[in-house]
C-alpha cells in the first residue's frame, strides 16, 4: 500500500468536514441563526466545489510527502470545532450585539424603507381578552417590519393608528421610570455579523414586571413623543406605542427581521 | 509457541487499555468541552465567527476557482494583449469592472494577485481591486435601500469609491515602479504550467482541469488561513467597540472621519451589509466621515489584508493600507469642509 501523505489526509477531512457541517446546518434550519436567507443559494454552490476539491483530494493523499506546515491545519479545525460543539440560540447574538446598542438613544433605533406592502389591516386580529390565540396573530411575526417601516416613515400620519406586533424586551433604566420599555427585534441584512437591534419604545403602566428579553406581543396605540437628543443637540420627535394588551409570547420560528 | 500467545495477549491487554483510556479521557474531554461550549460568550463570539466565515466561504471559492481557471488556460500573453496602452483609459476601465463582475471584496484577492502574476500592471490591478467591491449594481442597491432612498450617499459612493480606486491604483503603480510585489512562489515564469507542483505540462483538457483543481485546492487552503484569522479578529473588534462610546466622537470634523475609517477597516464587514450599518450613524457622524466608512470598508479591512499577506510582501501591503487611508481621508475631510 502507498504511503499515505498525512497532510493531505487531514486537509481531506477538513474539506468533507466543513461540506457536511454546512449541509448539516442547512437541513437543520440552523442556518438562519447565522445568515440571511438569501445567502443560502450560495452556500449550496459552496457545498458542491467542496464536495468536487474533496472528491479530487482522495488521490491527492497517496501523493508525495511535501514541507507542509501541518500546525496550520488547526487553524481550519477551530471553526469547525466551534460549529460541532457550540450550539448557540438567537439569545447568544443578542448579548454580544447589545453591549453595542444605546437603549436610551433612539437615533440607532432607525428606519429602513418599506419595500413591501403594508397591510396593517391584518391586525385586526386584536382578541379583546387575550385569552384565545386567534390563527391571524401567528402571521403578525411578518407584521413587524412593515408596522415598522410604515411607522418610522410616516409618523405624523399613523398617529392614533392600533398596531399588534411580536418583538422581544428590552428593559433600560431611564426608560422604566417614565414606564417605558423596548420592543425590538433583531435586523439581519446580511449574516449575523451585521446584525442590529431595531425596534419600538412602549409605553405601559406595569412596564416593572417586565423582564430583559422576553418574548411578547402587544396591541397598542401610535403617538408621538418628542425629547431632547443630547448627541445632535436637537429636539426629535419619536414614535411611541401605548400598550393597550400584552401577552408573552414563544418565540417566533423566524426571530430575526429582515429589511 | 507460549511466548508467541503471551504477546498476543500482552497486545491485547494493552489495546483493550488504551482503548479504555481513550474512551474515558473523551467522555471527560466532552464533558469540560461542554461547559466550555455552552458559556455565552463563546456561543455568541460563535455566532459572529462563524456567520463571517459562512458568508465569505462561497466567495472565496468562487474566487480561487475563478484564479486557477486564469492560471492554467489564460497566458501572460493573452493578458498583455487586453491590457489598452493609455493608462487612463486602462485604469477606467479596471474601475469599471464591477459592473459586469459583481464579487465580493472576499474573491477579488485571488484574482487579484493571479492577475499581477501575469503580468497585469499593478495600477491597473489595484484598481480592479478596489473599484469591484464598491461599484457593483449588488452593492450600490443595496446602499440605496440602506439610506432610504438618500440617493446622495449612492452617488458619491460610487463616484468617490471609482475615483478613489483609480488615485489609489495610480499611486501605488508609480511608487511601486520597478519593484517586485508578489512574494517568490507567485511569479509565474513565462508559460502557464510553471507551478511546482508538477513538473510536466498538461496539453489535454482533462489534464488542465486537473492542474486547475490542484492549483483551486491550494490556493483554498493558502488564503483560507488568512480568512479564518481575519475573521477571528473582526469578530473580537465587534463584540469590543461599543458604538454608544463612539457616538459622542461623531461631530469632529477630522476626529469623525479617522473614527469611522478605524471602524470600517476593524468590523471587516460585508460591503453588502455595510451601508446598514453605516446608516446608524447618520446624524451623530459628519457625512463625510460616513462616506469615508462606505468606500473605506470595500477597499480594505483586516480580512483583506492577511488575505493580501498570503501573496505579497509586507512593504506592498502597508503602503497600499496607508494610500487608501490618505485617499479616503482627504475626500471625506473635503466634503466636511465644503459642507456636503
Amino acid at each position: 500500500m502507498k504511503r499515505i501523505n498525512g497532510f493531505e489526509l487531514i486537509w481531506l477531512i477538513i474539506l468533507g468536514g466543513y461540506g457536511y457541517k454546512i449541509y448539516d446546518l442547512i437541513q437543520s434550519g440552523d442556518i438562519s441563526l447565522y445568515m440571511h436567507p438569501k445567502m443560502l443559494i450560495y452556500l449550496k454552490i459552496s457545498i458542491i466545489v467542496l464536495i468536487i476539491l474533496f472528491l479530487f483530494q482522495i488521490k491527492r493523499v497517496f501523493s508525495s510527502q511535501k514541507d507542509k506546515n501541518l500546525r496550520n491545519l488547526v487553524l481550519f479545525l477551530i471553526p469547525l470545532v466551534l460549529m460541532a460543539g457550540a450550539k448557540p440560540d438567537s439569545l447568544s447574538a443578542r448579548n454580544v450585539i447589545n453591549k453595542g446598542v444605546n437603549l436610551k438613544d433612539s437615533s440607532l433605533i432607525q428606519s429602513i424603507p418599506s419595500n413591501s406592502i403594508v397591510i396593517l389591516q391584518e391586525d385586526n386580529s386584536t382578541s379583546n381578552n387575550g385569552d384565545e390565540v386567534p390563527l391571524e396573530s401567528l402571521k403578525n411575526k411578518d407584521t413587524f417590519m412593515n408596522t415598522y417601516n410604515k411607522v418610522f416613515d410616516n409618523t405624523e400620519e399613523c398617529v392614533g393608528e392600533k398596531v399588534t406586533i411580536i418583538g422581544f424586551v428590552l428593559v433600560d433604566e431611564e426608560l422604566s421610570q417614565e414606564n417605558n420599555f423596548l420592543l425590538c427585534r433583531l435586523l439581519m441584512s446580511c449574516c449575523a455579523a451585521d446584525a442590529q437591534v431595531i425596534g419600538f419604545q412602549c409605553q405601559w403602566e406595569k412596564s416593572g414586571e417586565l423582564q430583559m428579553n422576553q418574548w411578547v406581543e402587544i396591541t397598542g396605540e401610535v403617538y408621538v413623543k418628542s425629547y431632547y437628543n443630547e448627541d445632535i443637540q436637537e429636539e426629535e420627535t419619536i414614535p411611541v406605542i401605548k400598550i393597550l394588551e400584552l401577552r408573552e409570547t414563544e418565540e417566533p420560528e423566524e426571530s430575526y427581521v429582515y429589511p | 509457541m507460549n511466548s508467541k500467545l503471551l504477546t498476543k495477549i500482552d497486545k491485547s491487554v494493552v489495546l483493550l487499555f488504551s482503548v479504555g483510556f481513550i474512551y474515558l479521557f473523551h467522555r471527560l474531554l466532552f464533558d469540560l468541552m461542554e461547559s466550555f461550549f455552552n458559556n455565552d460568550y463563546i456561543k455568541g463570539f460563535t455566532v459572529i465567527f462563524i456567520s463571517i466565515i459562512l458568508e465569505a466561504l462561497p466567495f472565496i471559492l468562487i474566487g480561487i476557482l475563478i484564479s486557477s481557471f486564469i492560471h492554467i488556460f489564460i497566458s501572460d500573453g493573452f493578458i498583455a494583449k487586453i491590457i489598452p496602452n493609455n493608462k487612463l483609459i486602462g485604469l477606467l476601465c479596471a474601475s469599471a469592472m464591477g459592473i459586469i463582475f459583481p464579487v465580493c471584496e472576499c474573491a477579488i484577492v485571488p484574482i487579484m494577485r493571479r492577475l499581477v502574476s501575469k503580468g497585469v500592471p499593478i495600477d491597473i490591478a489595484v484598481t480592479f481591486m478596489l473599484a469591484v467591491p464598491i461599484v457593483n449594481p449588488v452593492v450600490l442597491v443595496s446602499t440605496y435601500y440602506a439610506f432610504s432612498g438618500q440617493i446622495e450617499f449612492v452617488l458619491l459612493r460610487a463616484i468617490l469609491g471609482m475615483l478613489g480606486a483609480i488615485l489609489v491604483g495610480y499611486i501605488m503603480g508609480r511608487i511601486n515602479e520597478g519593484s517586485v510585489t508578489l512574494q517568490e512562489q507567485y511569479h509565474s515564469h513565462g508559460h502557464s504550467c510553471s507551478c511546482e507542483e508538477h513538473n510536466n505540462c498538461n496539453k489535454t483538457l482533462a489534464g488542465k482541469m486537473t492542474d486547475m483543481l490542484n492549483h483551486a485546492t491550494s490556493e483554498l487552503y493558502d488564503v483560507g488561513k488568512y480568512l479564518i484569522m481575519g475573521a477571528f479578529l473582526a469578530t473580537i473588534m465587534q463584540i469590543i467597540i461599543p458604538r454608544e462610546a463612539l457616538l459622542s466622537l461623531g461631530g469632529g470634523k477630522i476626529v469623525s472621519i479617522i473614527v469611522m475609517m478605524i471602524m470600517a477597516f476593524v468590523l471587516s464587514l460585508c460591503s453588502e451589509a455595510d451601508a446598514f450599518i453605516a446608516r446608524t450613524f447618520l446624524g451623530q457622524f459628519t457625512n463625510g466621515s460616513i462616506v469615508a466608512f462606505l468606500i473605506l470598508g470595500p477597499m480594505i479591512d483586516i480580512k483583506n489584508t492577511l488575505m493580501l499577506y498570503s501573496a505579497f510582501k509586507p512593504k506592498f501591503i502597508i503602503k497600499l493600507i496607508l494610500s487608501i487611508f490618505i485617499v479616503c481621508f482627504i475626500f471625506a475631510l473635503m466634503m466636511n469642509v465644503i459642507g456636503i
